[in-house]
Formats: C-alpha cells, structure tokens, sequence
C-alpha cells in the first residue's frame, strides 16, 4: 500500500514537468537543389548545390553532419579531403567540413592522381595539389589523364608525361591522335573502337570496346558479351539485358525486370567461366550511381525531394530500400503563422454537445455523452500504440504553444509545425499569389483576379472567390470580428460580412500619405502628405493593447503615455533623412533631421504602445544607429528621444506582442550574421538619464531605469538562435501563444527556417528550464522522509497518552 | 630590358587585381581547446565540429563587400583588394575577440589596419599587414547561458562535503557508507513486513552461531597463577 502511495507521489511530481514536453527551438536548412553528389562510405553522401557543400548521414534518418555556405562548381573525394572547384580550389577536412587550404588558381580540368588531384589552370599551368601545391609543367592547353596507383601518364597534344608517386615527371613524344581519343585508362588508350598502348601500339578492335585495366578489356554489343585479355577473347557470352556496368570487379546487367551482378575476381586469375560468381536482385527502375562498398553494391538515386538508397548484400543476399526525404524548399517571400486550426475531434464533440441539448431528454443524453467519453478514450488508447489519422486525435494544445507556420515553397503552399518543425500538409497552387491572409478557420491566396481559400487543417480547396479591378485586400478586427476588407477605388467591400464601416483609413500611395474617412464603406480623402521620397511610413499595428496608460514616477505623480493616433514617416529631402510623426487630421506633431549619411536601404521602422523605433545605417562614422522616441501627455504632447548604437548591422525589426501586453515589450532584431536577438524596451528608454548622476529616485521613476550609454552591448543571453548559426536577412514571425508570458518566434528566408519560443518577462505563468527539479524533489522525498519517520512516534505518543489517561 | 619590362607589367598587374589582406586568429591557449560551452553535444548541431566556419569576416566600405572563409588553422585572406578605406567587421559564433573591428586602408604599396571602438573618436592601434597576417586575439569562448546561481549542485559543492562529491571514489564510498547505515532504517518505515522478516533471519542465523558455538570443543579455563593439568604432565615428564 504504501509502495503505491509512493509511486503516486513521483507520478504527481512527474506531471511538473510541463516544459520538457516541447521542443524549445530547432532550425531546418535548406540546401536548395542537389546538383552533384557522390557517396562517400556506406553511410555518408556529399553533394553540392548552387549555395551549399552538404555531407549527409544516410543512415536510419537523414541528417546533415555539416554544411558550408559556399558556392562551388564541383568536387572530388580524396583520401582524408574534399577538393572543391570554382573560383579557387579548395580543400576540405573530410569528417568535420573544415578548410584546410585556399589555392587561388582557377581550375580548368582536374583529375583525381595518387592521393590529390592533378589541376590545369587558366594560366596553363599543370599542378599537383594535395595539402601543397607543386607545379609539373606549364604552358599546356588541354589534356587526357590516365590515373594507376604508381603512375599517371598525362597526354597533352603532342607529348607523353610520365608521372610517378615522387611527383618526378618524364617526358617523351607522344604520336597519339589527341582529338581522337575517346577513353585513356591504365596506359591503354580508346580510339574508333581500337585499343592502343601509350607508344600508339594497335592492341585490338571491337565494337563498342571498354577499358577494364592494363589487360582486359570488355565489349557488349547486340547482346553478345565479351571479355579479351591482351587483345585475345577469353570469354563470350549472351546477355539478354539493356545495359553492362564494370565496377570494381564486377559487372552490373541491368534490364527493366532484374539486375545481375557477375564477380569476376577469380576469373582474371583463371579465365575459368565457371570462376564468375552471378547474384540476381529485382532490379528497382531508378536513375542511380553504384558504389561497391564492404561487400555491398549501394546504389543511390538522389530528388528533388527524396533521396533513394538501395543495397545489395552479396554476403546476406538481402535487398534493402530506404527513402529519406530532403529538407528542400524554395521561399518565394510570403509566409504567416497562424494558430493551430482546432482537431476535427473537438469539432465533432462541439457538435455532439450542441445536438445532445437541443434534442434529446436527461437520460439520453447522459447516454450518449458517456458513448462519446468512451469512444475518445478508446481512440486515445489506440493511438498510442497504432498511428491514428491526426485530424481524429487531438493532441494537447492547451496553452497554445503550436502554432503553424504557413509560406510559400515555389508551386506549393507548405505548412510545418512549430512545435517539431515537421510538414503537417502541403497543397499545390497556382502561381501569381501575392499574398496570404489567415483568416478564421482559412488561409486566402490572394492573387490578382480571384481568392482561393484553403482549409488551415489539411490545406484542402474550401472556396473560391473571383474578384476584379481591386486596390489592396487587407485585414481589420471591427467589432471583435476579423473582417477582410477589398479596398476598390473609393469604395470597401468585404469578402463575407455586410459591415458598415465608419473609420479612417491612411494610404501609402506613390509618394503620398494619403488618409481617408470611411463613411458607410464610401472613402472620401480627407488630407495627404508629401514630402520628398517617403522612405518608410508605420501606424500602430491594428492588435497593439496598451496594458498601462501611464508610468508612476518616484513622486507618486503619473507621466501620461500618449497614445493617440499617430502615423511614422521617414523621408528622404535634399539628400537628408527626416523623421515626421503626424496626428489623425495630418499635422505634424514632431519631426527631426538626420545630418548624418545614411544608408537609405538599412531604415526599418516600428511602432507600438506610445514608442516608435527606428534603426538606419551611418556611413560615416561607420555605426549602426537606433532611434527610440516615447510619447507622452503633459499639458499637450511630450517627446522624449535618444539615439543608440549596436554594433552590429541590422536588416530588420520587429516588436513583441503578448495576449493582454502585461509582458513588458522586447525589440527582436535581425543582424547582417543572421542572428535574431532580442533587446528589452526597457532598455531602448528614451527617458535613460544623462543629465545628472542617476539618484535613487530617477531609479524609481520607470521600470529598470538606467543612466543612458550610448551603445547598447550585444548581450548572448539573448540571442535567440544561439545554438544555430544563421545567416541571411529573414522574415521575423510572432505568434501570441495562451499564456501571457510566452511568445513563439519563427524566422523564414532562403537559407533557413528557424523557430523558438520567447519569454521577455521570463517565465512566470510556466516552469522554465533553469527551475530546480531536483531541489523539488529532494524537498519533496523529505517531506514524506519526515512524515513516515513521524508517524510511529505519533502513534506511540498517542498511545503513552491513552495509557495515562487509562491509569 | 626585359627585366624592366616584366616589373612595370608586375606594377599594372598589382594595381589592376589590387593587394591581399591576411588575418590570423590567435589565442595564449589552443584555440582548439577553447570549445564552446554552447556545444554540448557538437555532433548533434550543423558545424558544431567546425568551429572556423561560424566565423563570419566581412570587408567592407568599397565598390562591393567581400566575405571570407577561415581556414582550420583560424586563418583568412582577401584577396585582389582595390585601394581604398574599408572596414573590416568579424562576428564568431563561438569565441570572443579581443578586438573584433578594423579600418583597413589599401594603398599601392600597402596595406594598414587600425582597431577602433564604437562611439569614441579615438583610434588604437596601427599596423602594417602588407606582408604579415593581421593578428587577432580570441580572448575567451561565448557563454549563451546563464549559470543557475544558487542550484542544489552548487549548494553541495560548496558545502563542508563538497570534496567528496568532487571525487568518484569518495562518493561511490560517501553513498555506501550511507545505503549501509541508513538501509535498516528506511526499510523498517518503507517495508516493515521485509524487514521484519530480515530480523527474524538474523536472529535465526545468531541462534544457529550459538548452537553452533555449543557443540564446539570446551576450551578449559586456566585459573591464574595455576598450570594446566596437562602441562603439569609434561612438565614431569
């Protein structure tokens, strides 16, 4: 009894641990499309796409062991290194990626010899290049490499190299027909179906003749198979078969219905036919290369989105197929992340729940709802050991933490979890989208004719909506409902809703801020400001909610946030940056001039609460800037602005919004390196002091109140990716999530996806990862320690009292 | 003539395809073995074995920006830089720079670099890095986690115990000391029937030992002072 008591008791403490049931943060690279690639051992690939050089773990799973964002044209796989071919030539650690060597030289041609490669130039120049670079010879245009373990023999077009392992090079005439050479191999040389040695001896003539080593040689031609030594046939044989392989002594025959494999190790020794040792296997109709590795023929077929491994165990006379799926994608630039759409199981619950009350009688329904416990319970149960279809079984999303992030990949709208970066569905779509809007139970594609709405859950078609002559489709909440608005010269239509709309509206047109009155779904143009190039322009966006309409200051006084309606501009006049904010009739409350020289495509504007942020980049002196403006409401309107410094460049900004804006505000901020880092408001505060030395009471006059520093510290704490290494300028994604404290963050661009959660307050309605288990359960083991060591002596205590009162 | 020849077409080549800027990170330790505290499990992250990689270099400030790669032995080089004022920027992912921030100018002849901080109008030091790599110090590793002051870990570390704990075979002693002393115990309050039965086998092996200890041969007591009969025998003897 007491052992089940305990037990309970650690199941209990067990259920604590709510945070270890998500997955914080993970990354999905993407390599783009594969265009060479070659097996490195059994379990390993390496390829290269336009951008990228991948090694891949081929194993149980696919994974990527390392990845070089570099550009290359091709490879070789040497000994311990990778040698890769563009601009220069480089050579890579094989096991870890690293680069070992830089040589600036821009290949021509390159051959793997010995244990590096032979390289021909630009200039000319033929080189040796493993960890070294030492030049052979020079002034040769082209030439026909013929590798062996001891010698490589190098025919240009009028000479023979010979080139031996001390890299001592001889030269002879060569009377070789160089453009007429079709294959060189072992010193035996391929022309017109005609073998040849290195001194232009004729060996033999066959059709269709293929060099095997210095010796043997093969043809397969109308079905006939032969196989000559020295020039003389030594075997003859008929192969119904589409097409013959040689590797590494063994003959591949492939036809649609089979693949043969023929050992002939033993048969170069005796040219005895009954030495040929022959497998059969169904043969799997893919387009693959063949490698023989540990007594396995491994042949690999690589997708666009799959890569196919089959082996063939000679030993085991097992054929094993494995497809692994590619982490591919092509980003066309539109993505949202929207809730998880409710499980087709709550729906139907909902739904039962609605029937139940409306039709039927105490008992009945009592019955029926008992039936339906019982039937989710029982699919619950099943769906822990058999995989159930997932829109049936609702997992717990209770606070909200999984969300789904929905763009677009090329031909395709593409959907993968938050929670473990999974694809949930994918639907093909028609090209010329050129927005997402997620809206109630749907997503629209907004193209320039119509509206196509797809269904959150499956992606499935739902409806269509065929439109003309349109402006701008936009979102607004009105209401507490979210409305999709079609904005059609001066009139508003809304895509489900009849709504009379009476608000203002502020345009960004051509060079104009241009701010109209909706009456009735009528615009009518109430006022419009142009200045010079309008670089950015930002309003509060439409789910901002100010928690605390002012600060209490250390007098016990309230400093009034403004949080009127206000529009940011940023322009560009007489070669000057200029910052304007205006009121909802069009005047300017507050304009400021920038003298520096900026760089006018690093600005990013934001704004929130009663604050606006904006970062630019200063040329000289060569600093990144942030510009932090507070509102506030003493007798009229109050600014109060700094500028600080980061030190690094930043391509993009975004602020954080929570359920009920109780979380104080952070700034995320992506940096030219890729990283996504998030700075507290508080301290982008305007209001930092540098008047005076900062007292106790301007301590108490805002929330973390600090003396102002110009430059704002890169601190890692709060690099969001700090595990992975990103790169590029994304797209940054917030998602409010059901507890207040916790926000989850997904960043999208060519080069990689990446999504976290974040919790600018910590965590303060959910245990965090740095929370002390152990210290929970130690007390807690102690209490109980405590407990059952107190127990019998209450007992006996109770007892001795009973005895004296008995006596 | 020839001679001259070649060294003016030299001259038009360096100006065309401009100078090389080479940098070398160096540590007073193995840069190898600075090993990231981020990376627990470094087979487990992309790159997390290769550690140059997630250096990013960036030269800027000219026509177009150039990145570099940093080789295995934390080296990197620009090359064919055309004259001018550059900046030369470097964020590692894994260590931190004594000085991460350069100007670089690039004339015909050669090629200096001056380390400079934000928001100050004062500049360090110069150098000439035509011939000679620009020398960078890496100073520590970046720490992306916060320690979790005052764990229960720490709490028994700095403790009066703490030296055991910080020795294997002082603890796997500590702990069976403990499971020893205090297994009766806690068995007599998790499992009182068990140990109830232990007791009774205990008292039945102590009963059996005095048994046993009946049916041995009496050792005869010699009273002080008095020889044994037995020794009197062979004494007389």
């Amino acid at each position: 009894m007491q052992f089940i008591y305990w037990i309970s008791l650690i199941c209990s403490v067990q259920c604590v641990f709510l945070n270890e049931a998500f997955t914080k943060n993970w990354v999905h690279y993407n390599h783009g499309d594969l265009k060479s690639w070659e097996l490195i051992n059994e379990n390993q690939l390496l390829a290269i796409s336009d951008d990228n050089i991948i090694k891949f773990n081929i194993d149980n799973d696919l994974s990527i062991s390392w990845k070089i964002e570099v550009s290359v044209d091709d490879f070789i796989i040497g000994e311990d290194s990778i040698f890769t071919f563009g601009d220069s030539v480089n050579v890579w650690d094989k096991k870890s990626g690293e680069l070992l060597k830089i040589f600036n030289v821009k290949p021509v041609q390159y051959y793997r010899a010995f244990d590096g490669i032979l390289v021909l130039d630009d200039t000319g120049d033929l080189s040796f290049i493993n960890s070294v670079r030492v030049i052979l010879t020079n002034s040769i245009s082209d030439i026909k490499i013929s590798s062996g373990d001891e010698i490589v023999y190098i025919l240009t077009k009028d000479k023979l190299l010979t080139l031996n392992s001390t890299l001592e090079i001889e030269e002879s005439k060569s009377a070789l027909n160089f453009n007429k050479i079709q294959d060189f191999k072992h010193g035996l040389v391929k022309v017109d179906d005609s073998i040849y040695n290195v001194n232009n001896e004729y060996i033999h003539k066959s059709k269709n003749v293929e060099i095997i080593n210095s010796n043997f040689t093969y043809s397969f031609h109308d079905g006939k198979f032969k196989v000559f030594k020295d020039g003389k046939e030594v075997l003859n044989d008929e192969f119904d078969h589409s097409t013959v392989k040689y590797l590494d002594n063994q003959f591949i025959v492939s036809s649609q219905a089979e693949r043969k494999v023929l050992n002939f190790s033993k048969f170069w020794q005796s040219l005895d036919e009954n030495d040929i040792i022959l497998e059969t296997y169904p043969f799997e109709n893919v387009n693959t290369k063949e490698y023989l590795i540990n007594g396995k023929l491994v042949s690999i077929g690589v997708y666009e989105e799959t890569i196919e491994k089959i082996e063939y165990d000679f030993v085991g006379d097992k054929v094993g197929k494995t497809s692994y799926e590619l982490e591919n994608y092509k980003y066309k630039n539109l993505s949202i992340l929207i809730d998880k759409p409710q499980s087709e199981q709550v729906l139907e619950s909902m739904e039962h729940l609605i029937e139940e009350i409306n039709n039927y009688n105490v008992i009945i329904r009592w019955y029926k709802r008992i039936q339906r416990h019982l039937t989710e319970l029982g699919r619950f149960v099943v769906s822990k050991f058999v995989k159930l279809d997932d829109k049936k079984v609702e997992f717990s999303n209770v606070f909200g933490l999984e969300k789904y992030l929905v763009f677009l990949d090329d031909d395709k709208i593409r959907t993968l979890d938050t929670l473990t970066g999974e694809t949930v569905w994918k639907q093909f779509v028609e090209p010329g989208i050129i927005e997402l809007i997620d809206y109630k139970e749907e997503i629209l594609l907004i193209y320039d004719h119509k509206i196509i709405k797809i269904s959150k859950r499956d992606g499935e078609i739902v409806g269509f909506v065929e439109l003309s002559n349109f402006d701008k489709i936009f979102k607004i909440f009105h209401e507490g409902e979210e409305l999709v608005v079609i904005k059609k010269g001066s009139q508003l239509e809304f895509l489900e809703e009849s709504v009379k709309l009476n608000q203002n509206l502020v345009e960004f047109e051509g060079d104009s801020i241009i701010n109209y009155k909706v009456e009735d779904n009528q615009l009518s143009k109430t006022w419009e400001f142009s200045r010079g190039k309008i670089i950015q322009t930002q309003t509060k966006p439409f789910n901002s909610h100010t928690s605390i309409v002012g600060i209490p200051l250390h007098d016990k006084s309230v400093l009034h946030k403004y949080l009127n309606d206000t529009v940011s501009v940023i322009t560009e006049e007489d070669e000057k940056i200029k910052f304007y904010l205006l009121n909802k009739e069009g005047e300017i409350l507050y304009s400021h001039i920038h003298d520096e020289k900026v760089d006018v495509s690093t600005i990013n504007l934001i704004m929130d609460d009663n604050w606006i942020i904006y970062s630019y980049f200063v040329s000289e002196p060569y600093e990144q800037r942030l510009m932090v403006i507070d509102l506030f409401e003493e007798e009229g309107l109050t600014v109060s602005s700094k500028s600080f410094i980061y030190p690094e460049k930043i391509t993009s900004l975004t602020s954080t919004s929570t359920s009920h804006s109780i979380t104080i505000k952070s700034i995320i901020i992506n940096t030219i390196n890729g990283n996504l880092i998030e700075i507290p408001k508080f301290i982008l505060n305007s209001r930092r002091i540098d008047d005076h030395v900062m007292n106790a009471d301007d301590a108490k006059d805002d929330f973390k109140m600090m003396p102002y520093e110009p430059i704002i510290y890169k601190n890692n704490y709060q690099v969001l990716n700090h595990q992975f290494k990103l790169q590029g300028q994304s797209k940054i994604l917030l998602k409010n999530t059901n507890l207040e404290s916790t926000i989850i963050i997904c960043s999208i661009n060519n080069d990689q996806i990446f999504c976290n959660y974040l919790q600018p307050s910590l965590s303060f309605d959910k245990l965090n990862e740095t929370f002390d288990k152990s210290k929970l359960i130690i007390t807690i083991v102690i209490v109980i320690a405590m407990h059952l060591f107190t127990k019998p002596l209450l007992t006996k205590k109770k007892l001795n009292n009973n005895w004296v009162y008995s006596l | 003539m020839k001679v001259g020849l070649l060294i003016n077409q030299l001259i038009v080549l360096t100006s065309l395809y401009g100078a090389s800027l080479n940098g070398q990170f160096f540590s007073s330790r193995e840069i190898n073995q600075l090993q990231s505290h981020e990376l627990f499990h470094p087979e487990k992250i992309v790159n997390g074995n290769n550690l140059p990689i997630r250096f990013d270099v960036r030269l800027e400030g000219g026509d177009k920006d150039y990145t570099a790669l940093v080789t295995k032995d934390y080296e990197f080089s620009f090359e064919n830089v055309p004259e001018g004022s550059y900046h030369l920027t470097i964020n590692t992912h894994d260590f931190l720079l004594a000085c991460d921030r350069f100007k670089i100018e690039v004339n015909e002849n050669t090629v200096l670099a001056t380390d400079y901080y934000l928001a100050t109008d004062t500049t360090g030091v110069t150098t000439n890095v035509t011939e000679t790599p620009l020398k960078i110090e890496v100073i520590d590793t970046q720490d992306y986690y916060e320690s979790n002051q005052g764990s229960l870990k720490d709490l028994v570390m700095q403790s009066p115990l703490g030296f055991i704990f910080r020795n294997t075979i002082f603890t796997v002693m500590f702990v069976f000391v403990i499971v020893m002393t205090a297994g009766p115990y806690l068995l007599q309050l998790v499992a009182p029937d068990v140990a109830k039965r232990l007791n009774e086998i205990h008292r039945e092996q102590a009963d059996m030992r005095i048994e046993d200890k009946g049916n041995q041969p009496k050792i005869e007591e010699i009273p002080s002072g008095q020889p044994s009969e037995k020794l009197v025998r062979q004494r007389k003897r």
